[in-house]
């Protein structure tokens, strides 16, 4: 696991309260409970803090599963 | 139009029986007759089922046409619905069951977790093969009390809100009266359905013989905009919340799909100006309404802002058949802080199996909110007189999560407050004192521990650490030094 990964890890862990898991790159927000819209900001809001890029309007909708959050920020260049 | 809701069905289903009344979010449409013979063959599950009229069933869905089946189906039956939130615990729902002393609770599946409460019944899925009730059968005129709803008590523990028919009747009357709402109007609604902001809307539609569009949550916005125009929807309602990150992220959208909308309805909790102004702004032929009111007095203030540009943050002057006031019955005051008091036709008679009187004032239902009337009548909310907890509509009182926090071994002392949040009003802010070094993992346990009791909504955003808990020489949380230091 890359020291990016357990950022991300740990951020999800803080915002979604899920256990180690649950961190599966095809869970979204059927599998996890707490990801409602506004946990889907508060994630956007937290990658922008912890990895310096602020995700588009349809790239926060578009947002379905771990997997998409970092297909994003590889696309972006951050190494997972 | 008669007092009994369902009665008010049966009468469109006259008037029109092949008008769609409901629209699933795969877009399957639901005729008035064909949600009337559903709810029938619903009437006739419960009946099978030893269910009597007043009997009190749960219902414990989250929105579906299936819900809505069962909802009219129990009304019709007579019995006395009590609409639980889906997303509710099973420790919820249980002490709910047993206050009500429910006959039945119907979910639409077997849910792990939720054994313990007795007397489910899993919505049938092969509801088309059951026979409808006959009509000698329909029961509309004998059982007054239409529905109880559970709200948060001052002390966290749940009181049952009795609604009888005539209430209910009165709030859709009033509602038709000034918004306008009429057979033509077509509704998408993502409110939840077992709360009544969103429940009345259906009362009103079925009651005008409208169409109704259901969506399970606000999920896909892009996507919800896109159906507001093509299916040629007139009314939108929502939460502060919802309209917060519609406006936020998709303003260009939201102004070219909505624009058609004959009007927008926001309830729940108060919204801010700017957002209020930004609507006016980007869609100028749309009537803005804000109401205000409770479970308790549904709809007892209202404002079209495009009426009002100068009172954005009023409430507005009380609905046909409501009186409002401030202050106490005996003491009126304008332009001066005080609690909202209401009287009329909508208000609850009281709370299920409990002496209310001490929620009364000479026959004025005391709201525990404080508000201004200014000299034209205006009612501005200005807060909760009591703790409660607004997020985005959702309420909770302290009370509720600090039984939880401390339930967990290492929670010496806690206390909770609600903070402002950009996005949903308020936020749950906990302080803890604890026995054991105060990390980050552990505001994370404590938070995955109140997780595992509480709705989602309920858990605390943040935990801080501190050393001890202002407290009265009576030992009463002193919440506003808390408040006070999150300012800080």
């Amino acid at each position: 696991m890359s020291a990016n990964d357990d950022k991300l890890k740990a951020l999800l862990e803080e915002i979604l309260l899920i256990d180690d898991d649950q961190y599966h790159d095809d869970y979204g927000p059927d599998e996890i409970e707490t990801w409602d819209s506004l946990a889907t900001i508060n994630i956007a809001n937290a990658v922008e803090k912890e990895f310096g890029y602020s995700m588009s309007p349809e790239e926060i909708v578009s947002l379905e599963t771990i997997g998409d959050i970092k297909t994003i920020l590889i696309s972006r260049g951050v190494e997972i | 139009m008669t007092e009994n809701i369902a009665r008010s069905f049966i009468e469109t289903v006259s008037r029109l029986p092949n008008k769609p009344f409901l629209v699933a979010p795969d877009g399957r449409e639901f005729k008035y007759k064909e949600v009337y013979s559903r709810a029938r063959k619903f009437a006739y599950v419960l009946s099978s089922n030893g269910i009597k009229p007043a009997h009190r069933v749960i219902l414990t869905f989250p929105n579906s046409v299936d819900y809505i089946c069962a909802y009219l189906g129990l009304l019709l039956y007579g019995c006395t619905g009590i609409l639980v939130d889906y997303r509710s615990r099973p420790d919820h729902l249980k002490y709910v069951y047993d206050n009500c002393e429910a006959s039945l609770m119907v979910t639409p599946e077997k849910r792990a977790g939720f054994e313990e409460i007795p007397g489910q019944l899993v919505f049938p899925s092969n509801l088309d093969e059951y026979p409808e009730i006959p009509e000698n059968e329909i029961d509309t005129d004998w059982n007054p009390l239409a529905l109880i709803m559970y709200t948060s008590g001052s002390t966290g523990i749940p009181k049952g809100v009795m609604l009888s028919h005539a209430n209910l009747s009165h709030t859709i009357s009033s509602i038709i009266e000034w918004a306008g709402i009429d057979e033509n109007d077509r509704e998408l609604t993502t409110l939840s359905l077992t709360h009544l902001f969103g429940l009345a809307h259906i009362h009103i539609y079925w009651t005008r013989g409208g169409t109704v569009y259901i969506e399970e949550k606000l999920n896909d916005i892009p996507d919800l905009l896109n159906k507001i125009e093509s299916e040629r929807i007139t009314s939108f309602p929502g939460t502060p919340g919802g309209f917060k990150l519609i406006l936020d992220q998709f303003p260009e959208q939201f102004k070219e799909h909505c624009k058609n909308l004959k009007y927008i309805i926001v309830n729940s909790a108060p919204m801010d100006e700017v957002y209020i102004e930004k609507v006016l702004e980007l869609l100028p032929d749309t009537r803005f309404y804000m109401y205000y009111g409770l479970t308790e007095a549904s709809r007892s203030t209202r404002i079209c802002y495009n009426e009002h540009p100068d009172k954005l943050k009023s409430v507005g002057t009380p609905t046909p058949g409501s009186e409002v006031i401030v202050g106490t019955s005996g003491d009126r005051l304008i332009d001066q802080i005080g609690e909202i008091l209401i009287k009329g036709p909508h208000v609850t008679s009281g709370y299920w199996g409990m002496d209310s009187s001490e929620f009364f004032d000479n026959g004025w239902f005391k709201t525990g909110d404080l508000g201004i009337m200014d000299a034209d009548g205006f009612i501005t909310w200005e807060g909760r007189l009591k703790e409660q907890i607004n997020i985005d509509g959702l309420k909770l009182v302290p009370g509720e999560v600090e039984m939880v926090l401390m339930t967990h071994e290492r929670v010496l002392d806690c206390a909770v407050v609600g903070a402002p949040d950009e996005l949903t009003g308020e936020c749950v802010i906990g302080f803890a004192v604890v026995d054991a070094k105060p990390d980050k993992k552990l505001e994370i346990d404590l938070r995955k521990h109140c997780m595992r009791k509480l709705e989602v909504y309920k858990i605390p955003r943040r935990i801080i650490f501190v050393d001890e808990i202002p407290k009265t020489d009576s030992g009463k949380v002193k919440r506003v030094l808390l408040k006070e230091r999150l300012r800080r």
